[in-house]
């Protein structure tokens, strides 16, 4: 009998961990209901927040059945004690239990619990609303397209703290007084001053895209230097735009939104199984981009954090993060990171030229040195290569030319570059210039293999689309965009088509790379969304689109032209890329404002689209 | 004895957790911490200590608040953490909601201090 005791013992734990899935899962399901008519709210998002120190994901978020029923499982959980809950659907508030609190009765089988949550119809949906909606009623045109892509860069529009600006300089004082038509008029003067001013701060504030200690960081760059718009990531005449279309057209207070004023412009295309899964991250890391590489067998996150020069690895199943160095002497700012057929990882670094390549198992870097000549001397803005993006497959995969070049983009001087890893061979090839734009301002931003692999492409943040003969070098086509546009991260699709985000319109474009001709433009659902990149979905035949703005992802089926929209589980969810697994179908993704530390979430994103 | 004791460990506690921010200790701050705390802050971008940037320059304020009076330091210590509008133009500062209270009372200090130096040259 004891030794029966003793086996169980000993058998459990070891059972336990070699069939994870045998051990059970605390599992919460409920129903969500309006209380107003008592009917199930369906698409309802409800959103766990786990107790601080679990094992996993920050929060898990699914979503409701048409009959308002959820079902959610914390495999790290035995119960959700001090876990926190939250429902929210756009025009309801959530009125019982309290949000962020859980009210769970254990079922009949252990580990289940049950839960009911009431929402209620507000007629004010002001603190729902992604940014976009702000200035959805602003005129649209050449002004508002480039105060979009100038803002969205580095953060969303409006930011949060934007809001706050705006309200203030409503209640500056000063001012004739008495006179309501004189003080009108000196506020017109006021909000144009102000927001002038705001210009600066931001071309100030650009520094910080550079690593914390860099020496052409924030800290290191005299006001003079910053305040040189050919050194920015927009030119002299785009801040004066911005400037003059925020004054006129940014709303003087965002207390209120009316509930008819904002929806999200397409059907959702959640289901009760679709699981959004926030890790979170240190709260001054920026991780830019994220993709999914298995180590062992076993399924990880890694991403680029440029702020602190570091790489980091997260494991899905336990949450933990771990941070690797760049091993080089100076700062890197690892920016885009992408995964080859090998199982190596390739990341582009924007400061010091630095371009590498990670062994995920030893964790030993391979580095080169991506600066062309000619560059002025100081590792300064003006003098910068900020190595960007290099070419990927339609799997977003490392891709190479037909001489096993490695194609990049150069930020800082509108060139392409490319690198023989075998020989360390590095070539580097102008772009076309764009007149009234520096090499900085023309923001020459990412590129693409056609499928031949002979072409390459490139655009151009404040630009074109073009094409470059990767033999010649040679620019070969190339496709003009009205100011404003921004086409920026582009992906190729199984049938040789290129798909760019057009990032100041709020669309995306489909190029036809045989023919090099623009074929098609779709309206996104919100034009005022930013998206930020696009990625083919070879085994959904879907495209992508990650957004900046509209705290969504949306999801394009280039056959019928239809979107369906994602929304995300919380505010200052700025999307930049979105990587498809090619193994689970899952999404993966993060959170990466420019802003201040604390000021926005730090998170890493799974999803699990639910279709 | 034992009431003694507990009056000794506690009133001390008590105190500390009544006392309004207003009367918590400065904390000197040294030039390198006054520098951390403006770049991490992102004060830089609008101040600097005699350049006129977006907003006035720390000598401006040292000169336009001389001999700061508690009232004074507590009214621009609202200001850091608050934010402002319409003292210094049109243009207003935006709040700083991660900055603690005794931070911002330090730094504050540090500011009218060192601006007055900067302000004799």
């Amino acid at each position: 009998m004891a030794l029966s005791y003793l086996r169980l013992i000993v058998l459990v734990p070891i059972i336990s961990a070699a069939y994870p899935s045998l051990t059970r899962a605390a599992e919460l399901s409920g129903r969500v209901v309006a209380i107003d008519d008592g009917d199930a709210v369906s698409q309802a998002m409800v959103s766990l927040t786990l107790p601080k120190g679990a094992a996993g994901p920050a929060a898990i978020t699914v979503f409701t059945a048409a009959d308002g029923a959820f079902r959610l499982s914390a495999p790290s959980l035995k119960n959700f004690s001090g876990a926190a809950l939250s429902v929210r659907k756009l025009g309801f508030r959530q009125v019982r239990p309290a949000a962020g609190t859980l009210d769970a009765k254990s079922a009949k089988t252990a580990g289940r619990f049950e839960t009911r949550v009431y929402l209620q119809a507000v007629a004010n949906i002001a603190d729902d609303v992604p940014p976009s909606a702000w200035l959805a009623d602003a005129p649209a045109g050449e002004a508002k397209n480039i105060t979009v892509l100038s803002c969205s860069q580095c953060h969303q529009l409006p930011f949060a703290r934007m809001r706050e600006y705006a309200e203030k300089i409503e209640a500056v004082s000063a001012g004739p007084q008495r006179d309501r038509k004189a003080r009108e008029e000196w506020r017109k003067v006021a909000r144009h001053s102000a927001w002038r001013d705001v210009v600066k701060d931001m071309r100030a504030k650009h520094y910080v895209f550079f690593p914390l200690e860099s020496a052409i960081g924030r800290a290191n760059v005299d006001w003079a230097t910053t305040q040189n718009a050919d050194y920015n990531l927009f030119n002299a005449r785009h801040g004066d735009i911005a400037a003059d279309y925020l004054a006129q057209h940014f709303p003087r207070t965002t207390a209120v939104l009316p509930r008819d004023d904002y929806d999200y412009g397409a059907p959702l295309g959640v289901t009760e199984r679709t699981v959004i899964r926030e890790f979170a991250l240190a709260p001054d890391s920026v991780v830019r981009e994220m993709v999914p590489l298995s180590l062992g067998g076993k399924p990880y996150l890694w991403g680029t954090d440029v702020r602190r020069n570091l790489v980091v690895r997260i494991d899905p199943a336990s949450g933990h993060t771990r941070w690797i160095p760049v091993d080089f002497k100076d700062t890197t700012g690892p920016h885009t990171i992408v995964p080859d057929d090998d199982g190596k990882l390739w990341v582009s670094m924007v400061d010091n030229a630095q371009f590498g390549r990670l062994d995920p198992a030893t964790e030993k870097w391979t580095l080169w040195t991506l600066r062309p000549p000619g560059l002025p001397d100081s590792e300064w803005i003006g003098g910068a290569a900020i190595v960007h993006d290099m070419a990927v497959d339609t799997r977003g995969h490392l891709e190479r030319d037909t001489a096993g070049r490695i194609w990049v983009t150069l930020s800082g001087t509108n060139k392409m570059g490319t690198l023989d890893p075998k020989t360390g061979d590095v070539t580097f090839h102008e772009a076309n210039p764009i007149e009234g734009m520096s090499p900085t301002n023309t923001l020459i931003y990412s590129t693409i293999l056609s499928r031949d692999r002979k072409h390459v492409w490139y655009s151009q943040l404040n630009g074109s689309v073009g094409s470059m003969n990767a033999e010649s070098k040679q620019v070969e086509k190339l496709i003009p965009f009205p100011e404003g546009t921004g086409p920026r991260r582009m992906w190729r699709d199984d049938a040789n088509n290129l798909w760019v985000a057009l990032n100041g319109t709020g669309q995306v474009a489909k190029i036809d790379m045989d023919k090099g001709e623009l074929v098609a433009t779709y309206d996104l659902p919100d034009r005022l969304a930013a998206p930020y990149a696009v990625t083919w979905d070879s085994a959904r035949k879907a495209l992508w689109v990650a957004t900046s703005n509209a705290e969504a992802l949306y999801r394009l089926d280039p056959e019928s032209g239809r979107f369906k929209v994602y929304p995300l589980p919380r505010h200052g969810a700025y999307l930049r890329m979105i990587a498809v697994d090619a193994k689970t179908g899952q999404l993966v993704g993060t959170y990466a404002n420019y802003v201040p530390t604390g000021a926005a979430p730090r998170m890493g994103l799974l999803i699990d689209v639910g279709d | 004895m034992t009431r003694r004791l507990l009056t000794t460990l506690l009133f001390p506690t008590l105190l500390a957790i009544a006392a309004p921010p207003a009367l918590s200790r400065p904390v000197a701050m040294t030039d390198a911490d006054a520098t951390r705390f403006f770049h991490a802050q992102g004060c830089k971008t609008c101040h600097a200590r005699d350049e006129l940037r977006i907003g006035p320059s720390y000598a401006m304020i040292a000169t336009r608040y001389p001999n700061a009076t508690p009232e004074t330091v507590e009214r621009l210590r609202l200001k850091v953490l608050y934010g402002g509008a319409g003292a210094w133009g049109t243009t207003p500062m935006i709040s700083h909601p991660d900055v603690s209270v005794a931070e911002a009372e330090a730094v504050l200090r540090w500011i009218l201090a060192a601006g007055a130096e900067a302000s004799k040259k």
